[in-house]
């Protein structure tokens, strides 16, 4: 009787995500890795010549007036929704994206992100701390709790960062490696969909309000399992892939 | 961005808290404090400013107002409106401005009779905290004010700039053609016509430095130098960024224009810097000549708005009135409360008789000239409803009002019919670029954009109640208020429009000018709320869906084919997209060996069997089985793929060959999908499109139920080789393989990875003699044979001592 293979450990954390977030409703939305400048940055109110894109280190595909990139996030599928969907909305968005940074224990050029998108008549932060902390309570299987800090991307207003408490320590932060002591864990971005990205959705910002959160499926898969090294991922190494 | 502490204490009228407890509360409520560390006898905060705060915060004194606001420390009283120095305007220095849309401001001041010396010890050491050199009193003063205002500035020696009878110009023009400029660290640079200089004015015109980024070499202050200029001026953000990515120069001036400071901050700085540079640089004969300043195009404050229902919707915090008012007051900003529709009509009633203006600006033409739809944006803004500037848009934006229900301060749309001389471009600065100029729109331009009003709209006015209009015309020569029904202008009536915030309360606030980031109500909402705290924010449930979500297809048979894979012993990877050869190619990789995106996934899977199959053992595996399901890219577009391959270990004892596996592995698929496949087979690697895959299989309804996720504790792969023994063991044969096996893992330690069985037989009725693969590895070192052939005798000596015979 020969063994069972083994899933990669990247696709469990994406699959049992669209699990999670299918029992509040989220449906799962997939768009292309190479993308248009448009629905990668411009819809998403970050326009060329802006400090804030300096924020993605992007990847340009010949030729340079095709304006074609490899996607720096899956929000562009987001706005590709939203064009045959009209509210309610409730999409998650895993997929595959690509930075231009230098590769080392903690950075890759390309990794897994999930991001989120929920527009309605009556959205809040309240009910954003309500989604992720059910996430992440039953993706970490223990009591969980989540904080915002302020922060900015250009696609929501208010912004903010998203740690969750350490489930190596239950947040004590006593003598742990996981989160460094502090007891928090940072592991996404979030914040109210902005105006002008809902405009470019067609959606009336009048009407309706949305938020918006989005964090890598790496990261979240390095906290659980202990992995200290992002390019595990990608080896093809069956030593890693075949632990889980 | 570095902060130092001392620093900013020297904006407090009394004690503020540690750092820590400093860099916790902007972490809470401002911005993330990445670290802080001892300097000396002083602490560096770094602090992540963001763009949205680059506009005031890039400076200890927008941190220390920060910090003011979080610790209820007060600011000094001469910090809080900086104290001009009392100067005439000068005699024999002028600035001119080519270009005020890039170059909104240009403020400079004449000191006579300084003297160059070294720094005093305080600033030497404030700029050494930021990791910045001291240079001489009067360039170091100019850089500290940078540091604690935000302001950039830079110091020119008077004598080296040419003259005409006393008198002195300086311009801010943009480059000639491959002029060139040489910098203060004599490097030079030739610029194009779109990039800003500061030139010399009086003679030839010569360029003395790159504005905004760099001062030139030309008049550098130096120990000769008696009287100096400093230019304290403001410059178009996208300008200074793509000049400065342009000449590949990135300097601290260059970051802080790039971000976009406000105009305001010029003159401030001017007077700061000058009492400066007197106390420093001066003697008894040292004088402030005068100031020049041009700010052609001076424009009002921002008013935005917002109502508690607004803050609570967002927020999903209970906070009250009150709390809000508390928030506005400890921050200082002028607010006030309105009743929308009232101030409306207050404000219009006295704008009756205003000049009419085609294309009048909110900020700098109002409230003494208007075009139709200026007014109206112009009214709501006043009671904090950010009504949009085009008629067509005021539309869109606003909702239908039946006639009989129409109110005061309800907007009142037509289209005139008149073909208006209009033509050219208008500048749209919330699309950032050009439209044509259109008469009458029938799709909202800023608002939505694109989105259609049947009929077209052109004119836009506020109702006024008892049938009457306040709207401005051209034909009346500006604001008038009339009967609707007489009205030429409504003729061609579009409706009554209204929007509900007109009939709430509303907070209006007027924005400081240094708060770029503070333009729409979302804004002050993130304001409101970040200063009371997010702590706050509960946690609140959603509504339950009525309608199931939709099952993603591809997922949904991506799961499935991956059960399929897996049960047949196949695990998955995930290899990288970037490839050495391909069909398409990046702009800008990262390795030279990585210019191409994959058009295939057998490369990858591939490299990882050839990879793998050298841990066969290691793994324990008989053979190497991978899969992936990922995008490729040929030049006819983006595709995704699926590829499954095998390997055996040389000499292996498998009794299909590759093949034959590969080609069970897609019956198996054909079968259990009840499709047909297409895959093609190389080197017993299978790879085929996904979509004729998933073209053959129906939609679902139902969502895939994923395995339960693996709860492993990873463990990192050893670096070192491994040591392969074999072992064979003669034992009675009621004996279980399980206990055997724990034996020989007991004795065999930490180094001992895997205990294989790969053969057995009887020799006699009795007994079994059992062959194990051992695989040794340490995950600290290379084992040695001496190493290994030690574990071998403790587990030896094990089996005997069970009574078992080592063969």
């Amino acid at each position: 009787m020969s063994e069972e293979g083994h899933i990669h450990p990247i696709s469990q954390i994406i699959s049992n995500t669209e699990a999670i977030f299918r029992e509040m409703g989220f449906a799962v939305a997939s768009g292309p890795e190479m993308e248009t400048e448009y629905y990668n940055f411009d819809a998403l109110n970050i326009p060329t010549h802006h400090p804030a894109r300096d924020m993605w280190d992007t990847f340009w595909i010949k030729p340079e007036n095709a304006r074609k990139l490899l996607r720096t996030h899956t929000s562009p599928v987001q706005v590709r929704y939203a064009e045959t969907h009209k509210p309610p909305i409730r999409i998650i968005v895993p997929g595959k994206t690509f930075r231009h940074e230098a590769t080392d224990a903690t950075h890759e050029a390309q990794f897994f992100q999930l991001e989120g998108l929920m527009i309605e008549e009556d959205v809040t932060l309240a009910n954003l701390k309500f989604v992720l902390t059910n996430y992440f309570e039953k993706l970490f299987d223990t009591q969980t709790n989540i904080r915002f800090r302020p922060s900015f991307f250009p696609f929501v207003e208010p912004g903010v960062e998203i740690d969750m408490s350490c489930f190596k320590c239950d947040g004590s932060g006593k003598d742990c490696n996981t989160c460094r002591g502090t007891g928090w864990i940072e592991i996404m971005g979030a914040g109210m969909v902005h105006p002008k990205v809902l405009q470019a959705m067609k959606i009336d910002p009048n009407k309706y309000k949305g938020f918006a959160f989005g964090g890598g499926v790496d990261r979240i898969a390095m906290i659980k399992y202990g992995i200290d090294d992002i390019r595990s991922f990608y080896s093809g190494d069956l030593r890693v892939i075949n632990q889980f | 961005m570095r902060v130092s502490y001392n620093w900013l204490k020297t904006y407090f009228e009394s004690e503020i808290p540690s750092p820590e407890k400093i860099g916790n509360l902007l972490t809470q409520h401002s911005f993330e404090v990445e670290s802080i560390t001892q300097f000396e006898e002083d602490f560096v905060l770094d602090i992540k400013v963001l763009p949205d705060r680059s506009h005031d915060c890039l400076s200890h004194f927008g941190i220390a107002k920060e910090v003011s606001l979080l610790t209820f420390v007060p600011i000094k009283k001469e910090f809080v409106n900086i104290v001009p120095i009392s100067a005439p305007e000068s005699n024999i220095l002028q600035v001119e401005i080519e270009d005020p849309k890039l170059c909104p401001r240009f403020t400079a001041v004449v000191i006579e009779n300084v003297e160059l010396r070294e720094s005093p010890g305080w600033l030497k050491g404030a700029l050494k905290s930021l990791g910045q050199k001291s240079i001489n009193n009067i360039v170091d003063a100019t850089n500290y004010i940078m540091y604690s205002l935000g302001q950039p500035l830079h110091a020119y020696d008077m004598a080296k700039l040419k003259d005409e009878s006393g008198n002195y110009l300086l311009r801010a023009r943009v480059a000639r053609k491959s002029e060139k400029v040489k910098t203060l660290d004599g490097k030079e640079y030739e610029m194009d016509e779109n990039m800003q200089v500061i030139s010399d004015g009086m003679t030839g015109d010569s360029a003395l430095g790159i504005a905004g980024i760099k001062g030139g070499e030309a008049t550098k202050i130096d120990k000769n130098t008696k009287s100096i200029i400093i230019e304290s001026a403001n410059f178009h953000p996208v300008n200074i960024r793509k000049t400065a990515t342009k000449l590949g120069l990135r300097t601290d001036a260059s970051i802080r224009f790039g971000n976009e400071i406000s105009p305001e901050l010029t003159l401030p700085a001017i007077f700061e810097a000058s009492r400066l540079v007197v106390k420093i640089a001066g003697t008894e004969k040292t004088a402030i000549e005068g100031i020049c300043d041009k700010y052609p195009r001076r424009t009002s404050l921002y008013k935005v708005g917002f109502s508690l229902s607004e803050v609570q919707s967002t927020l999903g915090i209970d906070i009250s009135q009150n709390e809000i008012q508390s928030i506005l007051n400890r921050r200082g900003y002028e607010w006030e409360e309105v009743f929308p529709r009232e101030k409306i009509m207050n404000t219009a009633e006295g704008l009756v008789g205003v000049p009419y203006k085609y294309g009048s600006s909110i900020l700098s033409d109002a409230p003494t000239s208007f075009d139709c739809s200026s007014l109206s944006s112009y009214l709501y803004i006043q009671s904090g409803i950010s009504l949009p500037r085009i008629s067509v848009d005021q539309y869109v934006f606003t909702d239908e009002v039946k006639e009989q229900d129409a109110r005061p301060g309800d907007l009142v749309f037509a289209n005139t019919g008149k073909v208006v001389n209009t033509s050219g471009l208008y500048y749209s600065k919330v699309l950032d670029k050009n439209i044509e100029e259109v008469p009458i729109r029938s799709k909202s331009v800023e608002f939505i954009p694109g989105t259609e009003v049947e009929g077209g709209i052109d004119h836009v006015g506020i109702y006024f109640g008892n049938g009457e209009v306040l709207h401005s015309t051209k034909d009346e020569g500006g604001v008038i208020k009339e009967n609707l029904l007489d009205s030429k202008n409504f003729k061609n009536f579009r409706g009554f429009r209204a929007i509900k915030s007109l009939d709430e309360k509303r907070f209006v606030v007027t924005i400081p000018p240094e708060r770029l980031d503070l333009r729409i109500k979302e804004d002050l909402i993130e304001e409101v709320g970040r200063i009371y705290g997010y702590e706050n924010i509960p946690t609140k449930k959603i509504k339950n869906n009525q309608i199931k979500p939709e099952v993603n297809k591809d997922e949904y048979y991506g799961n499935i084919i991956r059960g399929i894979l897996i049960s047949k012993g196949f695990s998955e990877i995930i290899s990288y997209t970037f490839v050495k050869k391909g069909e398409i190619e990046l702009i800008n990789p990262l390795a030279g060996d990585k210019k191409f995106l994959r058009n295939n996934l057998t490369d990858g899977i591939k490299e990882s069997l050839d990879f793998n199959i050298g841990n066969a053992l290691l793994l324990g595996l008989e053979q190497i089985k991978v899969f992936e399901i990922g995008n490729v890219f040929p030049k006819s577009g983006e595709v995704k793929h699926l590829a499954f391959g095998i390997k055996n270990p040389k000499g292996s004892k498998k009794e299909k060959s590759e093949d034959k596996d590969i080609e069970e592995t897609v019956n198996l698929l054909e079968k259990e999908l009840a499709i047909k496949t297409d895959f093609k087979i190389n080197n017993s690697i299978a790879e085929c499109d996904w979509s004729s895959i998933l073209a053959q299989l129906e939609d679902v309804e139902i969502a895939h139920i994923p395995k339960k996720l693996s709860q492993a504790r990873y463990k990192k792969p050893s670096t070192y080789p491994f040591v392969l023994r074999d072992i064979a063991i003669l034992h009675n044969k009621e004996l279980l393989k399980e206990k055997l096996t724990e034996v020989i893992k007991d004795a065999g330690g930490d180094t001992l990875k895997i205990v294989k069985l790969f053969d057995e037989f009887s020799p006699d009725k009795e007994n079994i003699s059992s062959a194990f693969h051992l695989v040794f590895v340490s995950d600290t070192k290379t084992l040695t044979d001496d190493e290994v052939n030690e574990t071998m005798a403790l587990i030896e000596e094990q089996i005997r001592n069970n009574g078992w015979k080592v063969r």
